[in-house]
């Protein structure tokens, strides 16, 4: 029954085997999952932001669980883009799935000198700028049209990769954003972004989060995650990657119906490493027993009138 | 993976002993190693909980935990016969020399969990190691104890957690008891009994679990008398194997560069010279 479901998905020219992708910050460099799953089962894997330079991140505790939640404020801790070239990609190639590249800087100026420093490197599938971490400090690009295409553009000039920019939720309309990024030259756009967040340890009076607040993730922002790829989608005509608290392929369905193209998996990977395959099973069962042939003709194709 | 639990009884008041099969994978476990434990397949709490390999015993795997939270009075309620998903053995354990210098351990309340399983395998290295080729189960009990001198250090507030006593004595390590209280041995603190254990007799190696005050005591007399000391900490964790970087604990190098390191990969066994526990006990 399975052989006649196509899973195979083309995001802007990355050809992932199917359309689940792991989603940055939550499958480190691929290797230290390699002995719990079968990567090459995922669509494909987006490393953790890297920057022009070694980040320390912010001071612990960077975790707080929350009700259906995970509130976190790691502040793109990271070995830097040289390292990653020397240390990491290498072995990257051979992880038999497409490798995508996150990157942050914290300016246009620094995203730029990542881009050109991963000009002509093997084994990189994509880049997915990251417009919207809620951990640090400079430009929060997701927040202003403006600066999100003006970073797209220069980022666009030094990358003929394909380009996924990543939204963050905390906007009044997120398709204003989405349009902007599409105008400045992304291929696609991946949201949401852990939404700003915290919480209080009301014994301490303190924040439970080092940094005081965070980025909510994880089954608690799913709803809000579909909505914000229902409208993105509708709004722009690159292809969407939906990410918000997926668990399982239900929930994979959902984003891919409400017009997510492909679909990452964030905070489950924490909680059972094998969602993203286990997700990718899922979907082939319900598109065989929906009659469905290919992936692609369920993206989209939410009836809400 | 689903395991099956065994055993899972109240041994002190809140403090459970769970003793699931998963002897497949824990062979190849070393003392200070833990394993991931999802308490729900709900999505609330959703993290998995670490708990420190307590007892490696043919065909089983034991843990010790205090009922402090939504998760881990889930797994309180447990039954013989459940099943429950488990990722581990994970981390870096503890460090040992093979050589037949004197041990000391010492545990603060719950900090016995990990040092059980340590103390079995440095009676019985033999055994041990034995155990990680899957000789026959008969074989292995019948390998007589090593002769090494593990002097154990037990505190906690009072008596009633006073845990593994017993476990220890039959091992053949020496054991010697502190309460808060003085309900039971010395009155105050394991960190007391640990400053005379050190003066009377040197020690190789230091191992030590417990509140992160008392660690930083432990750690400080061991710097004073140059004995190399290893202590198990405690971090919120997120995925258990290195990813999302959620545990770290700011450590300083042999090179006096200072960095953060994760619990959950590096650790959760650090040598108690590189841990900056001034950083380290303010921010919890």
């Amino acid at each position: 029954m399975r052989e006649s479901v196509d899973l195979t998905t083309n995001l802007a020219g990355i050809r992932m085997r199917n359309p689940v992708m792991a989603a940055s910050g939550t499958f480190g460099y691929g290797e230290e999952y390699a002995s719990l799953i079968d990567v090459k089962k995922i669509g494909a894997i987006v490393l953790k932001s890297v920057t022009l330079k070694p980040r320390d991140g912010n001071v612990p505790p960077r975790l707080v669980e929350t009700p259906a939640g995970l509130l976190n404020a790691i502040g793109i801790h990271n070995i830097g883009v040289e390292a990653l070239k020397a240390e990491k990609l290498p072995g990257l190639r051979d992880a038999g799935t497409p490798v995508i590249v996150n990157i942050w800087g914290e300016n246009v100026n620094e995203f730029v000198k990542v881009i050109e420093a991963l000009e002509d490197v093997e084994g990189i599938a994509g880049i997915e700028v990251n417009l919207s971490c809620p951990n640090v400090g400079g430009t929060l690009f997701a927040q202003d049209a403006a600066a999100a295409e003006g970073l797209l553009e220069n980022v666009r000039k030094k990358c003929a990769l394909p380009l996924i920019a990543k939204l963050s939720p905390q906007v009044t309309d997120i398709t204003l954003i989405a349009k902007a990024c599409e105008d400045g030259g992304a291929d696609a756009i991946s949201l949401i972004n852990s939404f700003p967040a915290m919480a209080i340890d009301v014994e301490t009076k303190r924040p439970l989060l080092g940094n005081v607040t965070g980025g909510l993730s994880g089954p608690a922002i799913k709803p809000i995650a579909v909505k914000m790829v229902w409208e993105v989608s509708k709004a722009v005509k690159i292809p969407v990657v939906g990410m918000g608290g997926i668990m399982s392929a239900s929930d994979a369905i959902e984003f891919m119906l409400a017009g997510a193209k492909a679909v990452a998996v964030g905070t489950a990977n924490f909680v059972n490493p094998r969602t993203a395959e286990e997700i990718v099973n899922g979907i082939g069962n319900y598109l065989a027993k929906n009659g469905f042939s290919s992936v692609s003709q369920i993206v989209g194709v939410l009836d809400a009138r | 993976m689903k395991q099956k639990i065994l055993s899972n009884e109240e041994i002190a008041p809140g403090i459970f002993r769970m003793v699931v099969n998963m002897w497949k994978e824990a062979q190849k476990a070393c003392p200070g190693q833990f394993v991931h434990i999802r308490c729900s397949s709900s999505n609330d709490p959703l993290l998995r909980r670490p708990l420190s390999i307590h007892e490696l015993i043919p065909e089983t795997v034991g843990v010790l935990y205090r009922v402090v939270g939504k998760g881990t009075d889930l797994l309180s309620k447990k039954k013989r016969g459940d099943v429950l998903d488990i990722i581990g053995p994970l981390g870096c354990g503890f460090r040992t020399k093979p050589a037949v210098e004197p041990v000391v351990i010492v545990a603060g309340g719950m900090g016995v969990a990990p040092l059980l399983f340590l103390a079995q395998s440095l009676m019985n290295v033999d055994r041990h190691m034995r155990a990680k080729q899957a000789l026959p189960q008969n074989r292995l009990a019948s390998l007589p104890l090593q002769r090494r001198d593990v002097r154990v250090l037990i505190g906690a507030k009072t008596r009633e957690f006073i845990l593994c006593e017993e476990e220890f004595t039959k091992l053949g390590c020496s054991v010697d008891i502190a309460t808060d209280d003085g309900s039971y041995g010395q009155e105050g603190y394991v960190s007391s009994l640990f400053e005379e254990s050190i003066r009377k007799k040197k020690a190789g190696q230091v191992f030590a679990c417990g509140p992160n005050a008392m660690l930083r005591e432990i750690a400080a007399m061991s710097a004073r008398r140059a004995v190399e000391c290893h202590v198990s900490l405690e971090s919120r964790m997120g995925c258990g194997v290195g990813v999302c970087l959620g545990c770290v604990i700011k450590t300083k190098g042999k090179d006096g560069i200072s960095g953060y390191r994760r619990v959950c990969r590096d650790g959760p066994v650090f040598d108690a010279q590189t841990v900056l526990w001034d950083e380290f006990i303010s921010r919890l």
